[in-house]
């Protein structure tokens, strides 16, 4: 499966290569990961729904990270940069586990 | 008393209100891969780009959510081995460092012998043989100088009470050996001729304070707990009977005596006391002209 395949690939380079981030992402890499997340398992779901589309989810995990990290920077600019990174986190941590759940009702018709 | 009741439009649910939320729990799942879905089903996606480009590009995406996620879990341990290991260099620097002032400082006594043994020289070739004996006495009383010698031990402690079962520490000031317990015992020393004085290897010079602090005692500002054990260097056979004359070893006897202190005095052949740290230099004048200059 070239999806679970390039996932493997991407997390061992990671490990190997130890990419350092740089210091002016370092305060959004938690946004972005929880975004990834939730890219990652609305895929899953579409896939097991059948109605799994690659284009859309290259689009919507690439899109995910941006509008987050942005809603937060923008935050920062604002002064609410706390408040608002913990609402994108409640918001992306509910669809991921909304998604986990669909997900677990195929796998294991329960 | 009539019910609140507001009156709803129909056809819309009672919860229309709640749309955002309801909207956020339910749908959940990006849109956008039921309408690919209603596309492809609808007119066939066959127009649409190379499958080819569309497997590269699932391909790179993935890697790159790979990658970010390992990044950010090594990011995360990462940052609490920077914390630790900020705090090991710190400890790693203080150790280095007090060692350096302990080597220093071992320096500076090495340096005072020295200069002492120098003077002794400067002033026996000048023929001052007086004034070197004079000074050698007073480097000794005052710390100066490392001295060796006969001399007695003293050893001191409070009472130890194993029948009540409590320690020696006792919480009551009566039962701890005292500051002016201590000073008392050392004045004895000085009266009966002591010529150098440590307690528990701090060495005594003319400006040392002896005082409590708590459960311990501080000598020059150095907290010493008991037992505590005071060594002098005097004449051997004179010493041990002139402080148990004086009014520090009498004072001393009555609290072996009649409150089970511990208190022992033996006398030694060679005893070897450090100079004092922490001697400072605070006033110099120059001789006049023509005089000895005292």
């Amino acid at each position: 499966m070239i999806g679970a395949l390039g996932l493997a690939i991407g997390i061992a380079l990671g490990v190997v290569l130890q990419p350092t981030v740089p210091l002016w992402a370092q305060p959004y890499l938690p946004i972005a990961v929880v975004a990834a997340l939730d890219a990652v398992f609305g895929g899953l779901r579409a896939l097991l729904d059948g109605i799994f589309d690659d284009k859309v989810f290259v689009v919507s995990f690439l899109s995910n990270v941006v509008v987050a990290a942005f809603v937060v920077f923008l935050g920062d600019q604002l002064g609410v940069g706390a408040q608002l990174s913990t609402g994108v986190v409640v918001v992306l941590g509910v669809r991921i586990f909304s998604n986990v759940a669909a997900i677990r009702r195929h796998l294991f018709r329960a | 008393m009539s019910e609140n009741r507001v009156p709803v439009e129909p056809g819309r649910a009672a919860d229309a209100s709640m749309s955002l939320l309801a909207d956020l729990m339910s749908n959940t799942l990006d849109a956008g891969y039921a309408e690919a879905a209603a596309r492809r089903v609808g007119g066939g996606d066959g127009a649409g780009r190379h499958p080819r480009s569309r497997g590269i590009a699932l391909f790179t995406g993935l890697v790159l959510i790979g990658g970010l996620l390992a990044a950010a879990a090594a990011e995360a341990r990462d940052r609490g081995g920077a914390a630790n290991g900020a705090r090991l260099a710190l400890v790693a620097e203080v150790t280095r460092r007090s060692t350096a002032a302990d080597r220093a400082a071992a320096d500076l006594v090495g340096l005072r012998q020295q200069i002492a043994k120098a003077r002794r020289d400067a002033l026996a070739l000048d023929g001052e043989a007086a004034a070197s004996a004079v000074l050698d006495r007073l480097d000794r009383s005052t710390g100066a100088i490392a001295v060796t010698g006969p001399g007695l031990v003293v050893t001191v402690d409070a009472a130890s009470r194993p029948s009540d079962g409590t320690t020696t520490a006792s919480p009551r000031a009566e039962d701890r050996v005292l500051d002016r317990d201590l000073q008392a015992l050392v004045n004895g020393l000085w009266a009966a001729g002591a010529e150098a004085i440590t307690i528990n290897g701090q060495r005594l010079t003319t400006l040392s304070a002896i005082r409590s602090a708590d459960v311990a005692i501080l000598v020059d500002y150095r907290p010493l707990l008991p037992p505590y054990v005071v060594r002098a260097i005097g004449a051997p056979r004179t010493l041990e009977p002139a402080f148990a004359d004086s009014s520090g070893g009498r004072d001393w006897r009555l609290l072996a005596d009649n409150y089970g202190f511990r208190f022992e005095v033996a006398s030694k052949d060679d005893i070897a006391l450090p100079a004092a740290e922490g001697l400072t230099l605070r006033v110099a004048h120059a001789p006049t002209a023509g005089g000895t200059g005292r």
